[in-house]
């Protein structure tokens, strides 16, 4: 597959985001990161807690105002977007997020038709109230929830009925993009894929393109095309999902890799935890960057370690 | 878990025979609610219901308040019309004889003594000027009401509206406003009135401006504090990336989540102001006379206190319940909008 | 094998305004000394007011209608305040989910971690601590002497939970109850945690009681599985009964719920819907609106539990004499396939 042919449609490049910027607490959250998106595909970002990837989708969707870099989306800079500004309005609708928390993502003393109504009212969608009822009623028959709930209030809601509600609210403005940040790891195991079939099917439906953001690998491979790997405020490595699975080759995947845990006790019981040091692949004062190993295969890595990454690879695909 | 091989034969017998048909269950069961709806403020109120001395103080102050801002058109007299023959008059209930309300103080029927006509008599007695005494509480109380009211007005137009802004802002709109805050309420309130008194004459106004000024300041700081948590609740977030404008937020997203700090936030204040006036009048700086307010009708009575301790004891009963129904009132609404506090 | 913790015919309902909410219905279980039982279930299910019953840390407005707890023996429920404070920390002690609130802010490690030997020893501050230093070695906190005066806020949140583990075991508890202890951890610190647990059991000797929602977390450290639903236990066995020759549908779907790396499936099966209302419960099986299996049966009347082989049981029509054989799914075929080869003579034998 030639990545060429591909639409773009959110390219993020150098993008840099610091909190509190030149002052005692200074956080670099997101240190010169550049990956791309294209139309209709799942874009997985893995990372453990304080890896910056909350950020990054924040900083896609406009919740912060990223401190340097570029974020396209459709070919338009949309870190530089006034906020308040026509342009920003209409942006609004383009990208939506689904959010982790099932229980603080509702404001907890509106009805549920007005959660998810709330998009509609704001970009004018609907002209009646009878228009506004029936559109909340099919956008809850959509994630499989009953439309005579619409007049109840969230905390009557279980958690995986709360994340489709979430769901709901951001599908009601027709976005074409949508960041989910973390939208499963607060379920239950059982809801978890309830919640990921109901992504994957809407997103065929409605030909949506998905930022994934996740914490741990074993979901991520079902949805995603291509998986991201971040640490520490940097990517470390990305590839297609069954590359970074089957052939993952910087030590930080292989850590993260060896610790999904298996329903299976055999597996289990042979587990063995690959440790991962990163003064060794990070640490050091090597400059690196993002670099393509094998095609597609992107690593970050310093010019003297890409020919050992490049030789893993190779190697790893001899084997298949 | 030994008796299942028993409890499983018991309960084969009785099976019927299309037991193993397939069964057809209604979509709806999947996910059903059996709980009935209930909004926040309904289960808050549920909650309130059950606390049996804020009810009762929420009764007490209704009454209070009917009686007090019903003497705007009906008392049994003008609370300010002087009449010395009625002077000092001690209570007295008609023609039941209730000790300590039938006229007699220090062992002497004073309307007797005094010669007062039959079929005249004061429910709560007279003062030095031959003012009735209840005509003169219930004003008195009116005043502490509407202080109250202009207490509770600043509070939430200025408190609630300033919280918002400093939280919402944040940044250096949030610094300056936070320091201007500190240099009001560095500044004692007494302070604030016997400056005011060189412009303005003693009364109301000055005690209203006062407020106005700083009364307000607790309600600005628990608000803006809220506020700063609620902002990156993720349900405003997902209101910002839905471009909802910051107004809006405000009145869809912070006020309701913030409205159980408001209640009771208010619920205290009202109290404090009420007792800011009646001690304001007390000592002099406050409603002057021969207006009556709860201050100036304590500050009365303290100088017969030996002689005529009636004249102390119905303002004080009132300004006590006052105090105690808003207090108790405002902790049983903290524990019906906010039950974890409670425990 | 020796009984350490037995639970029978617990029944416990949660008074509200909407009335009686069925929490636990009729959960019988037993933990035998020294080993790990895992109690899975998803939120709601009760396997976490379970554990709090044995703890004696209901709340006010729990009502235990019928059952005992017993412990080496004798009911905790007839157990005063006072006994039961003797018991918690000391024969009984807890992991709870969130490192992160379960150490108090203000205290040094040091103290926290002595704080239960001093509680229920009469032993002297100097040995206590000395013994803290030993323990939280023993749960992987390097230089511990060193860090006995540090606070809480300076150790990272899956050190935090070691220290939690540390003030879990110093009294060499009996029963350790741990209350998804790794939820709240990234994945590679949940795996290290879960390696402690399983030292810690091998040296001080210790059954282990592991709450979790994923099955997938309990697969490596239990000898035996229970599986709650609505309030009930609806499969037990032993480990590798459970994950290779599940009997409930509900069992079914959690595991085909979860991803492995072997299984290459486009789609996950999800199982539908949500946890029955407690408040309440449907008639017959709880599961059965949510069960693709669902026989007329089971909207009418509650399975009792089926015995499967010596340790495992089920509560599911579908082992009742004269109840149609199913089809699985394909990811419970490939388990099945798994236990066939583990137990060829037993397959045989059918």
């Amino acid at each position: 597959m030639s990545e060429d042919t591909r639409e773009k449609l959110v390219e993020v490049r150098d993008l840099v985001q610091t909190f509190n910027a030149g002052k005692k607490d200074e956080v670099r959250a997101i240190q010169d990161i550049s990956f791309d998106i294209y139309r209709g595909e799942t874009l997985g970002l893995v990372g453990e807690s304080g890896s910056g990837k909350t950020t990054t989708g924040r900083s896609i969707i406009r919740l912060y105002d990223p401190t340097s870099g570029t974020v396209k989306f459709e070919g338009q800079d949309i870190a530089k977007l006034k906020n308040g500004s026509k342009a920003m309005h209409q942006f609004r609708r383009q990208m939506q997020m689904i959010f982790q928390d099932p229980y603080a993502s509702l404001n907890p003393r509106m009805k549920v038709k007005d959660i998810i109504a709330e998009g509609l009212d704001i970009h004018h969608l609907v002209k009646s109230e009878k228009e506004r009822d029936d559109r909340v009623a099919a956008l809850l028959e959509e994630v499989g929830l009953n439309p005579d709930h619409a007049t109840r209030y969230p905390h009557e809601f279980s958690g995986g009925q709360r994340q489709r509600i979430g769901i709901a609210r951001a599908l009601a403005v027709e976005p074409e993009f949508i960041i989910a940040d973390e939208p499963i790891s607060a379920l239950d195991v059982s809801i978890q894929a309830q919640v990921v079939n109901l992504m994957k099917d809407i997103q065929d439906k409605n030909g949506l393109t998905y930022l994934f953001i996740a914490h741990d690998l074993s979901m991520v491979k079902y949805i995603s095309d291509r998986i991201a790997v971040m640490h520490n405020g940097r990517l470390v490595e990305l590839a297609s999902s069954d590359e970074v699975y089957t052939h993952p080759l910087h030590p930080y995947t292989q850590s993260l890799l060896s610790a999904i845990p298996e329903p299976d006790p055999d597996t289990e019981r042979r587990r063995v935890l690959v440790p991962y040091d990163a003064s060794q692949a990070e640490g050091d004062d090597k400059a690196r960057s993002m670099t393509e190993v094998f095609p597609g295969h992107f690593i970050y890595a310093a010019t003297d370690e890409v020919a050992g990454y490049q030789h893993a690879a190779q190697a790893a695909h001899a084997n298949d | 878990m030994a008796d299942a091989k028993n409890q499983s034969a018991t309960a084969m017998a009785s099976l019927p025979k299309d037991a193993f048909e397939p069964a057809q269950v209604d979509k709806t069961e999947k996910e059903r609610i059996a709980a009935p709806a209930l909004t926040f403020t309904q289960d808050a109120m549920r909650r309130l219901r059950q606390n049996k001395a804020a009810i009762i103080s929420f009764w007490i102050l209704v009454v209070i308040a009917v009686l007090a801002f019903g003497s705007f058109f009906w008392s049994p007299a003008d609370p300010n019309h002087q009449n010395l023959t009625y002077s000092y008059l001690p209570p007295k209930w008609g023609n039941l004889n209730i000790p300590g309300l039938n006229g007699w103080n220090n062992g002497v029927d004073v309307y007797k003594a005094n010669g007062i006509k039959d079929g005249v008599y004061f429910l709560l007695g007279t003062d030095g000027f031959g003012r009735d005494m209840l005509s003169r509480l219930l004003a008195g109380t009116r005043v502490s009401l509407i202080i109250a009211i202009v207490a509770t007005f600043f509070d939430l137009s200025i408190g609630v509206v300033y919280g918002i802004i400093s939280g919402w802002r944040g940044g250096r709109t949030d610094i300056v406003m936070q320091r201007v805050i500190e240099i009001i309420s560095s500044v004692p309130n007494l302070v604030v009135v016997i400056l005011m008194l060189l412009v303005f004459k003693p009364g109301l106004t000055s005690i209203i401006l006062a407020i106005a000024l700083s009364g307000w300041v607790t309600m600005a700081r628990l608000v803006r504090a809220q506020t700063l948590q609620l902002k990156d609740q993720e349900y405003v977030l997902a209101a910002r990336t839905l471009g909802e404008s910051s107004v809006k937020i405000a009145l869809k997203h912070l006020v309701p989540n913030l409205s159980s700090t408001i209640i009771i936030q208010t619920m205290f204040t009202i109290p404090s102001a009420i007792f800011f006036e009646a001690f304001l009048s007390y000592i002099g700086i406050g409603i002057p006379s021969p207006q009556a307010s709860l201050g100036t009708l304590l500050s009365d009575a303290q100088q017969n206190l030996q002689t005529q301790p009636y004249m102390l004891v119905f303002p004080a009963i009132v300004i006590v319940l006052l105090m105690l129904a808003f207090n108790l009132l405002g902790d049983g609404l903290r524990d019906a909008f906010d039950p974890r506090s409670s425990h | 094998m020796e009984k350490i913790l037995e639970v029978n015919h617990l029944t416990i309902d949660f008074n509200t305004f909407a009335g009686p909410v069925h929490a636990i219905r009729d959960v019988s279980f037993h933990l035998n000394k020294g080993e790990t039982l895992a109690i899975v279930g998803e939120s709601g299910s009760g396997k976490s007011v379970t554990m709090r019953t044995v703890m004696g840390l209901l709340a006010t407005n729990a009502k235990i209608e019928a059952g005992e707890v017993k412990l080496e023996g004798k009911d905790i429920l007839k157990k005063s305040e006072k006994e039961l404070n003797a018991m918690r920390g000391n024969d009984v002690a807890m992991i709870f989910q969130d490192p992160m609130t379960s150490l108090d802010p203000t205290m040094t490690i040091g103290k926290q971690v002595a704080e239960p030997l001093r509680l229920h020893t009469k032993i002297s501050q100097k040995a206590a601590l000395k013994e803290a230093v030993r323990v939280l070695e023993l749960v992987g906190i390097h230089d511990a002497a060193r860090r006995l005066k540090d606070y809480p806020h300076q150790f990272s949140g899956g050190q935090r939970q070691r220290i939690v583990i540390a003030i879990a075991i110093i009294n060499h508890p009996k029963v350790l109850i741990a209350d998804e202890p790794t939820t709240a951890l990234d994945v590679t610190i949940q795996a290290q945690i879960i390696h402690l647990l399983q030292e810690i059991q091998h040296k001080i000797d210790t059954a282990i009681i592991f709450i979790t929602h994923d099955l997938g977390v309990v697969a490596g450290i239990a000898d035996r599985v229970a599986v709650m639903y609505a309030g009930k236990i609806i499969e037990s066995g032993d480990v590798d009964e459970v994950f290779y020759n599940p009997q409930h549908p509900y069992t079914w779907g959690l595991l085909e719920a979860m991803p492995t790396l072997e299984t290459k499936r486009d789609r996950l099966y999800a199982i539908p819907g949500t946890p029955p209302d407690l408040l309440d419960p449907p008639k017959g099986d709880a599961f059965a609106p949510r069960n693709r299996y669902a026989m007329k049966i089971d909207t009418e009347q509650e399975p009792p539990f089926f015995q499967v082989s010596q340790t495992h049981y089920a509560a599911t029509w579908l082992l009742a004499p004269g109840a149609p054989t199913v089809e699985l799914p394909p990811e419970i075929v490939r388990r099945r396939k798994i236990w066939a080869q583990k137990h060829p003579s037993q397959e045989a034998a059918k």
